[in-house]
């Protein structure tokens, strides 16, 4: 017994759907329960499992297009049963049209399928997401693309098919249109008026044209340009989607983990950095280059061992312990972000440790970090004083129970002594997790950091 | 709405009929003839006179395409013709003054106040409030600061126009438009024609390879031209004069039987009285924002008076634009770009849009196309093929920038590329529209076919 598939209708507010991907070839046997295809709406991606068994004999509305609900996308049938004129006669609902195809499907009278209808200028124009988007990326005019699709609806194949250059393409267009126009009473829009340039620059800019268009007057490329730079650009496309790249998808996933997971405090401190300055001008005189990231680190391993729990991991209700200090230090990247390890820093001197930065960062920022990098950090640093910020709460990087937040250096005056003095003063801003970490096991890890970073002879004990 | 314009050149008039056409009560205010400098002593006249030249020279050549003929000049029935044209052009201007309505005086006009015209005619002064002004003065001959050059043999545009025999020599101290032009006519009458131009180059302003071509289509005529060389006086004797000229090497004398001096034109607007109602101006030329307005809002300035290009079509299409404003609508942007610039030499020479020096100087990214004339069918029928069409356009979208043209009805041809200029068409629309054969016009789609370096009907350079 053959049967035709039709667009699921997936939910009340669901219109139409685009097949995302086919698991079955035409031809391919097909048993209920399996993975059959995948419809894209433009909430959420659904998997579709088979209802019936047979072969999978023709695929309508192949992938990347689109269907109305309730509208045929596919047939399965016996292998050698006969599927001739089987979609036209199961229309679900009376008055709607079969999307075309070669398999002789009704199409609607007096459209040539081939062709494509072509609209009355001025008339509202149906299109699929997926057309709409193409077309938004080709910086192609919906307006002057013919539709295939049912009622003249426009598919991602037209817009796929459609050459913004091909002006015998729009001379047909516009002569279908007219003859059609001359048939209506209404009188029909003006066509659109652009210049040649004009189309050229919107194509290449991704703007619609019929955005930037002023009733009765040419559209130039000054006009699109304008556009361009003008707040109508923001009213017309107030929003745009595009796909997590895999890095985003990472570090959603593990940031919501990490926020979800444990329950963290925040604590800031004001560290006085005359010292810390002093050793790194003195060490430029030397011609040795140290960053403030290197110095920290530097002095948070060799402080974070005094501070086990400071250092250690939750497992469930486990503590582990860690021997040594992995630090990471997190990297910006134009997509998103890194966090790769220094091994041992414990173990390391400060001009290790920044050539070691210096080289972890430009990998990271060359997308040729090896993965092993990023592994295994038992405590993370990350700076944004460079940005000029004076706080903020950072997330733990997960299985690490604390991250040091690295804040902008600010001379502020300070009382001391019976008068006031202007000191380089930087926050910073520990996050830790309750969960191993209490507030004064915290604080006392800040108040010896902070003892070390303004007094460093420390460092020699 | 009352309006009035002053000045009936082809910035005045044109504005007046436009005013009339939005229902404006418009008076014209001339203090001359209808026509200005353009119909009377400018474009229209010198082409009269080009015309008997280019005739003159067809007959002289027709031998080779079989017509023998005694060619012999009556320069007086020339002047006669030339008059004709004229008078004929200026009544017409006449009659469209009487079929718009609009009141002509015959009279100067300066301001009084913003709005307030005073008016004197050969009956008197009066004075007459108006609620637009339109300035459309036009502009005279510069006369440069060369001792010696107010003697009766120096003479300007108007009066090289007006000779009543043709001279056997003649100097022409400036190498534009008005001077190549003039020479183009006298060379051809028989005169002994030197042009002394103080720039590098004639026709400054034109594309440097095709002037090139048009200088040694003078220099073939026997028009001796000297470039970069200043006029250090002139001395006038009862029978000639003779200009002292230095070049950066040496100093000559030149003499010639007149001496004309065409080194420009200067805004005629001294007598209007912009001071008492503080319109501002600089050196004579009117400020004028993109609606000719000047810094009186109800008082427009169109054409030679307020343009520093002076050109007849600028002032038209000016004038249409002010009279537009000035009745209350919304014009139409005035590109400037679209303006052609046109030479009546032979061939004739013409251009709009950038010159390839003026896109290197923009320091842009373009291509260039050339296509010889010779390769042209109709142009080697009519004057053997000499000229160039030359298609400049940018790099990236092939959009066209400028369109030179040096050969027969160049003038004419050019508008293509100043509709395609104003189009923003690219090389694409002049070559996918269909052009006549055989035609001149071809020519142009193959320049455009060149730039992509795929010209039919020639051996492609790139």
């Amino acid at each position: 017994m053959a049967n035709v598939l039709v667009m699921p209708k997936l939910g009340l507010t669901m219109t139409e759907g685009t097949i995302a991907k086919w698991h079955k070839k035409e031809g391919d046997p097909v048993k209920a329960g399996d993975l059959l295809y995948e419809v894209e709406t433009d909430k959420l991606t659904n998997e579709i499992e088979a209802k019936e068994e047979g072969v999978l004999r023709k695929i309508i509305v192949p992938e990347g297009a689109s269907a109305v609900c309730l509208d045929p996308i596919a047939i399965i049938a016996g292998a050698d049963e006969d599927i001739t004129g089987l979609a036209g006669s199961t229309k679900p609902e009376e008055g709607q049209t079969a999307a075309a195809d070669d398999t002789g499907l009704n199409s609607p009278a007096g459209v040539d399928l081939a062709q494509g209808l072509i609209r009355v200028p001025g008339e509202r124009i149906i299109a699929s997401p997926a057309a709409k988007k193409l077309a938004i990326e080709k910086g192609i005019d919906l307006e002057k693309i013919p539709g295939t699709g049912p009622n003249g609806r426009i598919t991602l194949k037209d817009v796929e098919a459609f050459d913004a250059t091909s002006d015998a393409w729009n001379a047909s267009a516009v002569q279908a249109a007219s003859a059609v126009s001359s048939q209506v009473s209404e009188d029909p829009a003006p066509r659109q008026k652009s210049t040649p340039m004009a189309e050229k620059i919107a194509a290449e800019l991704q703007v619609r044209l019929s955005e930037v268009s002023e009733a009765g007057k040419r559209t130039t490329k000054a006009d699109v340009m304008a556009f361009v730079q003008s707040d109508a650009q923001v009213h017309a496309q107030p929003e745009r989607t595009a796909a997590m790249s895999g890095m985003r998808k990472v570090i959603a996933r593990r940031m919501s983990t990490s926020h979800s997971t444990c329950p963290t405090v925040t604590y800031d401190i004001s560290i006085d950095m005359s010292a810390l300055k002093s050793i790194k001008d003195g060490l430029k005189q030397e011609n040795v280059k140290v960053s403030y990231t290197d110095l920290l680190t530097y002095i948070a391993a060799r402080t974070l061992p005094e501070f086990p729990l400071m250092n250690c991991s939750v497992d469930g209700e486990t503590l582990i312990y860690k021997n040594y200090v992995n630090m990471g230090i997190a990297v910006a990247l134009p997509d998103g972000l890194v966090v790769p390890v220094i091994r041992n820093a414990h173990l390391k001197g400060v001009s290790e440790i920044s050539k070691e930065l210096i080289s972890l960062s430009e990998d990271a920022k060359n997308g040729k970090l090896d993965p092993d990098a990023l592994k295994g950090g038992t405590f993370t640093i990350t700076n944004l004083g460079m940005f000029g910020i004076e706080s903020f709460s950072p997330i733990i990087n997960l299985p690490e129970v604390a991250i040091l937040g690295v804040n902008t250096i600010q001379m502020t005056q300070v009382y001391e002594n019976g008068g006031f003095t202007a000191k380089p003063l930087m926050k910073v801003s520990l996050t830790a997790d309750h969960r191993a970490v209490d507030g004064a096991v915290a604080a006392q890890f800040l108040a010896r950091l902070k003892k070390k970073m303004e007094n460093p002879y420390f460092l020699m004990l | 709405m009352k309006i009035a314009v002053i000045g009936g050149g082809p910035g005045g008039y044109v504005a007046a009929i436009r005013a009339a056409q939005l229902g404006a009560e418009v008076t014209l205010i001339e203090k001359n003839k209808l026509g200005g400098t353009c119909l009377n002593v400018g474009c229209i006249p010198t082409k009269a006179l080009l015309h008997s030249a280019g005739l003159l020279d067809e007959i002289r050549n027709g031998a080779e395409a079989g017509i023998i003929a005694e060619a012999k000049l009556d320069f007086s029935k020339t002047q006669n013709h030339k008059a004709k044209v004229v008078n004929r052009l200026v009544s017409g201007v006449g009659g469209l003054m009487k079929a718009n309505k609009i009141r002509v005086i015959q009279g100067t006009a300066s301001f009084l106040k913003t709005n307030l015209l005073r008016i004197v005619t050969e009956k008197g002064a009066r004075e007459e409030a108006f609620d637009k002004i339109i300035i459309a003065s036009g502009s005279l001959p510069s006369a440069p600061p060369i001792p010696g050059a107010m003697h009766p043999r120096c003479i300007d545009s108007t009066g090289a126009l007006a000779l009543q025999e043709v001279p056997s020599s003649m100097v022409i101290i400036g190498g534009g438009v008005i001077g190549v032009e003039l020479a183009t006519a006298y060379a051809s009458f028989g005169t002994k024609i030197t042009i002394v131009e103080m720039m590098p180059e004639i026709l400054p302003m034109m594309d440097g390879e095709l002037t090139q071509m048009v200088r040694k289509n003078l220099e073939r005529k026997g028009i001796k031209i000297l470039t970069a060389t200043k006029v250090i006086s002139i001395e006038g004797r009862e029978e000639a004069a003779d200009v002292k000229v230095e070049t950066k090497e040496s100093q000559e004398i030149i003499t010639g039987d007149n001496v004309l001096i065409c080194v420009g034109r200067r805004p005629d607007t001294e007598a209007l009285g912009l001071d008492r109602v503080s319109i501002a101006s600089e050196r004579g030329r009117i400020k004028i924002n993109e609606y000719m307005q000047t810094s009186c809002p109800d008082v427009y300035a169109v054409g030679d008076c307020a343009s520093p290009i002076m050109l007849a079509h600028i002032a038209s299409a000016q004038g249409e634009l002010a009279a537009e404003h000035a009745a209350g609508h919304q014009p139409g942007a005035y590109l400037e770009q679209t303006n052609p610039s046109c030479v009546y030499t032979e061939p004739e020479f013409a251009a709009v849009g950038l010159t390839e020096e003026k896109a290197k100087a923009l320091n842009l990214d373009y291509i260039v196309g050339r296509f010889p004339l010779a390769a042209n069918g109709k142009a080697l029928i009519m004057n053997g093929g000499e000229g160039m069409i030359k298609v400049i356009a940018d790099a990236k979208y092939q959009e066209v920038l400028g369109v030179h043209i040096l050969g027969p009805r160049a003038t004419d041809l050019i508008a293509e590329g100043a509709l395609a200029i104003r189009l923003e068409a690219t090389l694409n629309e002049l070559i996918t529209t269909i052009h006549a054969h055989p035609t001149l016009s071809e020519a142009v789609r193959e320049a455009a076919l060149a730039a992509e370096n795929r010209a039919i009907h020639y051996i492609n350079q790139g």
